[in-house]
């Protein structure tokens, strides 16, 4: 009996769906039920994500790691094609430097150390006796005058600078053509250039050049700019400060002049004859 | 003791090293640290006036073998300031942590006083040596020996001289509490233990 409603029944659904008839039927149903499963579903997913979620972060991190080091390599990358960089540019200066009195010998040398004692004003090369430096060789940069070189050992030579209290070189003003003796200033002074003829008309901003004299440096290498004059009628000489033209503190390479032609004093060697007679 | 020789030699070589081409770039106060001054000092106080003296003459002549100075002038100032720590040492002799400290400025001025008063006498007679130098040629006239004048007489205290003697010994005053508890912790770890028989 049960068997028999049952079937009949069930025939009775297939006919109605059949025709359509129940549409409203599933309707009824079906909205509150899908609206459960919306609400299940987002959760199970949720809790399908906590329950996977560790393989991911995992990957992430292995991810974030992997990155990490990506960026660290082309920090590192680019730190060191700015120093390339620098290096370059610090090397075409020298070359233009170079190029623009390429009659002097040169030698390229680095800055390995500074002087030990506060009091003085020196830097220590790599380049010594053994790579052909000697005792009194000028040194350059690209921007003018460094010193000289005061004391070699084999493999390494100390350059005393020319700011340095013991310096003393012979100098010669750019356009009024005046000469003197430019000073380094020593501990906490500025170079000055001395023994300048009172009577010469020395503006500020003047280049200030070697001249030569003495033979111990080429002639016209910048040394420095006046920034001030100081005259007194009173005196028999007048006094300018000078700035350096190269920035000591920034210093990385340098030109050791092993070879410049220095000025020929020779004429005066011999004594001419009418005074050798004379005498 | 010869196991501490052994260790301060390189070690002063070390600390040349680091001077000439690490402590220039750090300045304190305006002033790089010369660790070889206080090495020795500390080594005189610790092992006596001797010994510290040894060690101010091999460290002050590495200072002069990287300096533009006459060589054997640190070494002189050196031996000054460590001998007078070392006899300040003596008139001071309760321990408090701040004595290193005081003993450190006194070793300092020394080492200053000495070390620019050879300068103002040496450093005439070193120019007139060094026929390189461009006024050297003309050491005779009197013009460059007034020069030469000018120039030893910038090695004097003036102002800037003075501040630099003065930023010079608050910071080696203050260096010398870490290294003195350092060279102690060193002492005590290498040095023999007595034992009573």
């Amino acid at each position: 009996m049960t068997l028999a409603v049952l079937v009949g029944a069930t025939i009775l659904l297939l006919v109605l769906d059949t025709t359509g008839s129940l549409d409203g039927v599933f309707n009824f149903f079906e909205d509150p039920i899908s609206g459960v499963m919306g609400w299940t579903t987002v959760r199970t997913e949720a809790l399908v994500d906590t329950i996977t979620g560790p393989d991911d972060i995992q990957d992430a991190r292995a991810q974030i790691v992997s990155l990490q080091s990506q960026v660290d390599a082309l920090q590192r990358e680019n730190e060191q094609l700015r120093e390339i960089e620098g290096e370059f540019r610090l090397l075409q200066d020298l070359f233009n430097r170079a190029r623009e009195s390429p009659e002097f010998q040169r030698l390229t040398a680095s800055i390995i150390g500074y002087d030990t004692s506060p009091l003085f004003r020196s830097i220590i090369l790599d380049k010594g006796a053994n790579d052909g430096v000697h005792v009194g060789m000028p040194v350059e940069s690209a921007r003018g005058l460094v010193g000289q070189v005061y004391r070699t050992s084999g493999h390494s030579a100390m350059v005393i600078l020319i700011t340095d209290n013991i310096s003393s070189i012979p100098a010669r003003l750019g356009t009024s053509r005046a000469t003197g003796i430019v000073r380094g200033g020593g501990l906490g002074g500025a170079m000055t250039m001395d023994w300048i003829d009172l009577e010469s008309q020395i503006d500020v901003g003047e280049v200030v050049l070697t001249s030569g004299l003495g033979g111990r440096f080429p002639e016209d290498m910048v040394i420095g700019r006046i920034i001030e004059v100081e005259r007194y009628e009173a005196d028999l000489f007048q006094r300018a400060t000078v700035q350096p033209a190269v920035d000591f503190d920034s210093l990385e390479m340098v030109f050791v002049i092993t070879d410049f032609r220095d000025i020929d004093t020779s004429i005066f060697d011999s004594i001419p004859d009418d005074l050798s007679s004379g005498q | 003791m010869s196991a501490s020789i052994y260790l301060t030699l390189p070690l002063l070589v070390i600390l040349l090293v680091l001077q000439v081409t690490v402590l220039p770039y750090i300045e304190l106060l305006g002033v790089a640290p010369q660790l070889l001054f206080l090495v020795p000092v500390v080594w005189g106080l610790f092992y006596g006036l001797q010994q510290g003296l040894i060690w101010a003459f091999i460290a002050g002549i590495l200072i002069d073998l990287f300096s533009a100075g006459p060589l054997g002038a640190t070494s002189l100032a050196f031996m000054a300031a460590v001998s007078a720590a070392v006899y300040a040492k003596r008139l001071i002799p309760q321990e408090h942590f701040l004595i290193p400290a005081a003993l450190g400025a006194i070793a300092s001025l020394v080492f200053w006083l000495v070390y620019i008063l050879l300068l103002r006498i040496l450093v005439p007679f070193m120019i007139d040596s060094l026929d390189f130098l461009s006024i050297a040629g003309l050491t005779n006239t009197p013009g460059a020996q007034g020069l030469i004048g000018q120039v030893a007489r910038n090695y004097g205290l003036s102002g800037s001289m003075g501040n630099l003697v003065l930023r010079s010994t608050v910071l080696h005053s203050l260096l010398m509490i870490p290294i003195y508890w350092v060279v102690t912790t060193l002492d005590r770890l290498l040095r023999p233990k007595s034992v009573e028989i």
